[in-house]
């Protein structure tokens, strides 16, 4: 394949992910790498080994699991088997300006780090990416039930997690149903 | 959609509409520079790779040159002073006081910090009074003493009330000469104080200013040691940097926020005030059980706050349900493993004493069952007790006969009439 030919192909298919693919980039590096190296590593990867792709339709499948491989090893290169235990974000770390809007991000990214990793991905590319169950699934390749159970353990995790000042409301009670058993 | 959900979503809904920093030109020009210059990525890598030997050869002979610069001088260096093993002092102030008549308390007449540095530090206390508990050394004649206390904070010092202070006493003499008359060490009680007024005029700028961008207030946030604040335009500080997080404002209610200082959360107003004090583990939103009340979590005991900020119901419940679940206005506590109802005005309308507390109207119009150290008995509207807690069995009312309940008591049957009074 002629490599301008390539180029374009490749780049018809990638137009599609962009914005998700960034975000998906963005939320998964978060503490591990910068995630503009992540991107255009990723990208470079995805297009040297583009002709290999035999299913053109599986292409964010294919650049999905490109970048989680980075990643993956980025992680074992530099050992960080998880993120610190204090969730609540470090105001130290804000650099620049609309600091409260990053703060939320932030604390939800580091919120993220603490479900397995097949859950955060999956949470990744449906709330942040915006995919839809069937389009994880394919990348995942999973089945959708599958996804379905990720998606709803992931948010329950994260609920728990991301720090809420907070109290959740106490279930109702029913005591006298049982006292009228103990009578008649 | 619970609570919960809200939140999160609120939290995936800011990660979800970021701006997205790298066009998509971006990549298209990547792949274009790859073109162009018709290399493969192996090829690439290979020549980051050479790049990378030279970088790494250049930085190892630098370091060595430094390392053995730095060795040598070590070693030509006279021993290191004694100062480095004293230990670590965070500030030194020198009071010079006054004894007052009753001996016992002394007036501070100057007050010089030696250590400035170290001192402007905003969680390291300041010491608003002194007063001298235990003396340990004779009295000195109060015509000829005056007496200075050399006050030594060390870090783990932050909250003591019993700081060792040195004190000397100098004697005064005739030719306006000083010696030293005692010199002895006592157990003094300090009352610290963690914050400072003058603090703030003695603070020489900030860790980092942001942008006069904040809400609709023309604030900068600024950061202090990670704690932050605000100010407005005119430099002044709006709200101390003493908070880990500050809130947005109007999310709980309009002009509040929350913030959180030692991990307890707490509300401050756009005038910086604390309307409610970092105290409690947790807040829930405003009018969720009652109108104009907020659950406060503290010590994983509930209570509600008012939006004046004021504790209506102190948090010492287990639990707190909804209001009207048992009857309009009131609301169920527990309290250990007893329950009760507190009232809308935040009273105890039925004191948290019965095991067990049945729906009103069950039984009789206007009665609830209330159960109380294994016996039954009844409460009314006005969470009177009607019928004492002292029988061991109820039946329905008006089995037997209309408007008279059967109960048992001892091993004893008998009826108690629509009044709660027992007939035979």
């Amino acid at each position: 394949m002629d490599s301008k030919t390539k180029q374009k192909e490749f780049m018809l298919l990638y137009e599609v992910i962009h914005t998700s693919f960034i975000k998906y980039c963005k939320a998964k590096s978060y503490g591990i790498m910068d995630y503009k190296d992540l991107v255009n590593e990723s990208v470079l990867r995805a297009f040297e080994k583009f002709e290999r792709l035999q299913k053109k339709d599986s292409f964010a499948a294919y650049i999905y699991s490109i970048a989680s491989n980075i990643i993956k090893n980025e992680l074992r290169r530099k050992k960080i088997s998880r993120l610190p235990d204090n969730y609540i974000i470090d105001v130290k770390q804000l650099t620049e300006n609309h600091a409260i809007q990053k703060f939320e991000i932030e604390i939800l990214y580091k919120a993220l780090h603490k479900l397995p990793e097949k859950q955060k991905e999956a949470i990744i590319l449906f709330e942040i990416s915006g995919y839809s169950i069937k389009e994880i699934a394919e990348i995942q390749k999973s089945g959708i039930s599958a996804i379905k159970q990720r998606l709803k353990r992931g948010r329950q995790k994260l609920s728990e997690l991301l720090y809420v000042p907070v109290v959740m409301k106490e279930e109702k009670r029913q005591p006298l149903k049982v006292l009228l058993m103990l009578f008649f | 959609m619970s609570y919960k959900e809200n939140i999160l979503n609120k939290y995936f809904f800011a990660a979800k509409n970021e701006r997205v920093e790298i066009p998509f030109d971006e990549i298209n020009k990547l792949l274009n520079s790859i073109n162009a210059q018709n290399l493969s990525l192996n090829h690439f890598h290979a020549k980051t790779i050479i790049n990378l030997k030279y970088l790494i050869m250049t930085s190892t002979l630098i370091t060595t040159l430094v390392a053995g610069i730095y060795f040598f001088n070590i070693q030509n260096e006279p021993a290191i002073s004694d100062t480095l093993h004293q230990p670590d002092i965070s500030a030194v102030e020198t009071f010079t006081i006054n004894k007052n008549q009753n001996k016992k308390t002394f007036t501070i007449l100057d007050k010089s910090i030696s250590n400035q540095k170290t001192y402007v530090k905003p969680e390291k206390p300041v010491i608003s009074s002194i007063n001298i508990t235990q003396q340990t050394e004779p009295e000195i004649n109060k015509f000829e003493s005056i007496t200075q206390l050399i006050i030594t904070q060390n870090d783990t010092a932050k909250n003591s009330n019993d700081t060792l202070i040195k004190r000397k006493t100098y004697k005064n003499q005739s030719n306006n000469s000083k010696h030293i008359a005692s010199d002895a060490t006592l157990n003094v009680n300090i009352n610290v104080k963690n914050e400072s007024n003058d603090y703030a005029e003695k603070r020489n700028g900030y860790d980092k200013i942001f942008d006069f961008n904040f809400n609709n207030y023309k604030w900068a946030m600024v950061l202090v040691d990670h704690k932050c604040g605000f100010i407005d335009t005119t430099g002044k500080e709006i709200i101390k940097p003493v908070y880990k997080i500050i809130g947005h404002f109007g999310e709980y209610k309009e002009n509040w926020a929350w913030v959180l200082m030692n991990k307890k959360i707490g509300f401050i107003d756009t005038s910086g005030r604390e309307i409610v004090k970092p105290v409690y583990d947790a807040i829930n939103y405003f009018d969720e059980y009652k109108e104009g009340w907020a659950l406060i979590k503290k010590n994983k005991r509930y209570g509600f706050i008012d939006t004046t900020g004021y504790e209506i119901v102190s948090p010492v419940y287990k639990h707190i349900y909804n209001f009207g679940e048992y009857k309009e206005d009131w609301a169920l506590i527990r309290l250990g493993k007893k329950y009760g109802f507190i009232n809308t005005t935040g009273n105890e309308i039925v004191k948290p004493v019965y095991q067990s507390i049945g729906n009103f109207d069950e039984y009789k119009e206007n009665w609830a069952l209330i159960v109380k150290d294994k016996k039954f008995g009844f409460i009314d509207i006005s969470g009177n007790e009607i019928v004492a807690p002292i029988y061991d069995q109820i039946y329905n009312i008006g089995e037997f006969k209309d408007n008279w309940m059967k109960v048992k008591k001892n091993g004893k049957e008998l009826f108690i009439d629509s009044n709660g009074e027992e007939v035979f």
